[in-house]
């Protein structure tokens, strides 16, 4: 009886229940990072670099009704006008499923030819950027232009990359 | 007066231990010093306008940093140095902001979108921002936070806290666009860049005010409520931004002002409390429930936790926000509400669920304290006045009465004499919870105060 009478009920604090709660919520938070994780390794898969590297020829001014190009190789465009990315499809070896693509500022596709086989996509040198529905003019800021290769439908690697300014004036 | 050598409890701080003034200071060096080095790094090496403006911008942060040390001491001095060094805080802070918003408009938005676009757009913001501090501040039903604190924790999220992250995210956007594939992955890695490192800038803001202003850092609502301020300062800012950038872009298609709008609408209303508020409200949870716990080790795992949960929160909202497509239709616009709702509308329930528990939790602990210093009766508090000091609602009855009865003077007399009745309580609870570390005759000196305060009401 002497050590049941020493038994003391355990004081209840409040500040406990907050923080366990806490923990809870913190389970939660793992869970979406680790989700956010998943999601990132799958579509940056480790091991997949082949050292296959692709030649985008050049970015220049392009004219849509006749759908050539023209001038140099720039890096800046106003944003009246049109350009597209021109890329040697035979640099590449013939057993790879490829894509080009043009990612504006807002990282939206603005443009892409494939999938396929670099073979499939030979008449198909000349991507151009398409100007967003109900807009007059590309929207400003960085550009980038990718040449990936393809693994089960996923883009898993960067063959080549460049990035051209679009300007507000 | 029996209980109190029992109340005698504080909790002094072990030999060898750095103070809690020393941490704050060590974290504040390391800030600034990341920020100049990160800064100067950002401009020799990137050169690109958010890195013109993060190096010009450290005028505006030294500013801060100047005037929150100047409006902090200022509460050590005597009231006559006080409000003389209140000014010169509070003017260096005002310069700080003008100078960050003048910044942003010569460096960003002057060229595109001019700076009465600016200009509107933060005009635009100050109303809704406004609404959103008072109602932040008014949720402390027991103990408001003072506004002087609130306002530093929202300039802090407003001008410091976007000038860390604006180095920060430049370097992690060129380094991920230059190495990962465009798409989802990069889309992840970009919101793990932005929960990561606007989480901390912001939650940097809560750590030291929870380091330094310990007597107005109560307990988990005073830390959502600090957290909120400070989400709301970044948002203010952020806003402005968007909005600005995007009329910029837009407006050659003579949609700006929609764009504008739009952002305006999407941040200051729709997002106002369901986004930065939210993820920087978790922050304030954890270091005010840190606040209230025994042992270093716990104290440590619920601040971390606070952070872990605003990251998980704000990465969320932006590496999904995709799957959420808005379509141009009317349907569109019920979607946009729903999208908030459902992405970030669950992780505001738990920080309101977390305030209500604090607030209902704060209520019945003061209440407490009330009865046993009306038990003693020291005079501060009469048994009578047990039942109203513990009802926010019978407290503003009663200062209503006053008000009718003797003016605004018999009203501001009586709520100065119920926020001292409350300080008293407080400092009450936390001595019994052995989470003070100030000495005992400050206990002693608060009850003096109460009854002066309790003379001139009567008189």
């Amino acid at each position: 009886m002497d050590r049941l009478a020493a038994v003391r009920p355990a004081t209840y604090d409040p500040v406990r229940t907050l923080f366990r709660t806490l923990l809870i919520f913190d389970v939660v938070a793992i869970l979406v990072l680790a989700v956010g994780l998943g999601e990132f390794v799958y579509f940056e898969q480790p091991g997949q670099s082949t050292g296959v590297k692709a030649t985008i020829v050049g970015v220049y001014q392009y004219d849509p009704i006749s759908r050539t190009t023209s001038g140099p190789d720039r890096s800046t465009f106003g944003r009246a006008q049109q350009l597209a990315a021109v890329v040697d499809w035979t640099s590449l070896p013939p057993n790879i499923t490829v894509d080009a693509r043009w990612y504006d500022s807002f990282e939206a596709i603005v443009g892409h030819v494939g999938p396929g086989m670099p073979a499939q996509l030979a008449d198909q040198t000349t991507i151009p950027v398409g100007v967003p529905t109900g807009l007059k003019y590309n929207l400003p800021g960085h550009y980038l232009f990718v040449v990936e290769r393809l693994a089960n439908g996923v883009p898993v690697e960067v063959l080549a990359r460049r990035i051209v300014l679009v300007e507000r004036s | 007066m029996n209980a109190t050598p029992s109340l005698r409890a504080a909790n002094p701080r072990p030999r060898g231990r750095p103070s809690r003034y020393g941490v704050a200071i060590a974290i504040a060096a390391v800030v600034l010093a990341v920020l100049v080095a990160s800064s100067i790094l950002d401009y020799v090496f990137l050169d690109t306008i958010p890195a013109r403006i993060s190096l010009y911008g450290l005028a505006a942060v030294a500013l801060v940093a100047l005037g929150t040390y100047i409006v902090v001491r200022a509460f050590d001095r005597d009231p006559a140095a006080r409000r003389r060094q209140l000014i010169r805080g509070g003017v260096l802070l005002g310069l700080a902001f003008l100078l960050w918003l003048l910044l942003i408009d010569v460096f960003v938005f002057t060229g595109s979108a001019g700076p009465s676009v600016a200009a509107i757009s933060a005009l635009a913001c100050l109303p809704t921002t406004a609404f959103g501090l008072f109602v932040v501040r008014r949720l402390d039903r027991n103990e408001k936070e003072p506004w002087r604190l609130v306002l530093v924790a929202f300039a802090w999220g407003a001008i410091v806290a976007t000038s860390m992250v604006i180095w920060g995210e430049s370097l992690w956007s060129s380094v991920a666009q230059a190495a990962l594939v465009p798409g989802p992955g990069l889309d992840a890695s970009t919101a793990f860049s932005a929960g990561l490192l606007e989480e901390l800038a912001k939650g940097i803001a809560v750590l030291l005010l929870f380091l330094v202003m310990r007597n107005e850092f109560d307990d988990v609502v005073d830390g959502i409520i600090y957290g909120a301020a400070v989400g709301l300062g970044f948002n203010f800012m952020e806003s402005i931004a968007y909005m600005t950038n995007l009329y910029a872009i837009f407006s050659p298609e003579g949609v700006g002002g929609f764009a504008a709008g739009f952002q305006w609408y999407a941040r200051q209303v729709l997002g106002l409390f369901f986004g930065h508020a939210t993820y920087t409200a978790f922050i304030g949870a954890g270091i005010g429930i840190a606040r209230q716990l025994p042992g270093r080790r716990r104290k440590v795992i619920a601040i971390a936790s606070g952070f872990l949960i605003a990251i998980a929160a704000h990465f969320s909202w932006d590496a999904w926000l995709a799957f959420f497509p808005i379509e141009g239709s009317a349907l569109g616009l019920v979607e946009i509400h729903l999208r908030t709702l459902i992405m970030t509308g669950p992780f505001t329930a738990a920080v309101i669920a977390l305030l209500l528990s604090g607030i209902h939790y704060e209520g019945q602990a003061l209440a407490e304290q009330f009865r046993r210093e009306a038990a003693e009766g020291g005079g501060a508090i009469m048994p009578a006045e047990v039942a109203i000091l513990s009802s926010p609602w019978q407290r503003l009855t009663h200062r209503m009465k006053a008000l009718s009865r003797g003016g605004i003077r018999a009203y501001m007399r009586l709520a100065r004499l119920q926020t001292a009745q409350l300080d008293l309580a407080m400092e009450r609870w936390h001595r019994e919870r052995q989470e003070i570390d100030t000495p005992f005759e400050a206990e002693g000196e608060l009850r003096r105060h109460v009854i002066e305060l309790r003379r001139i009401a009567a008189a």
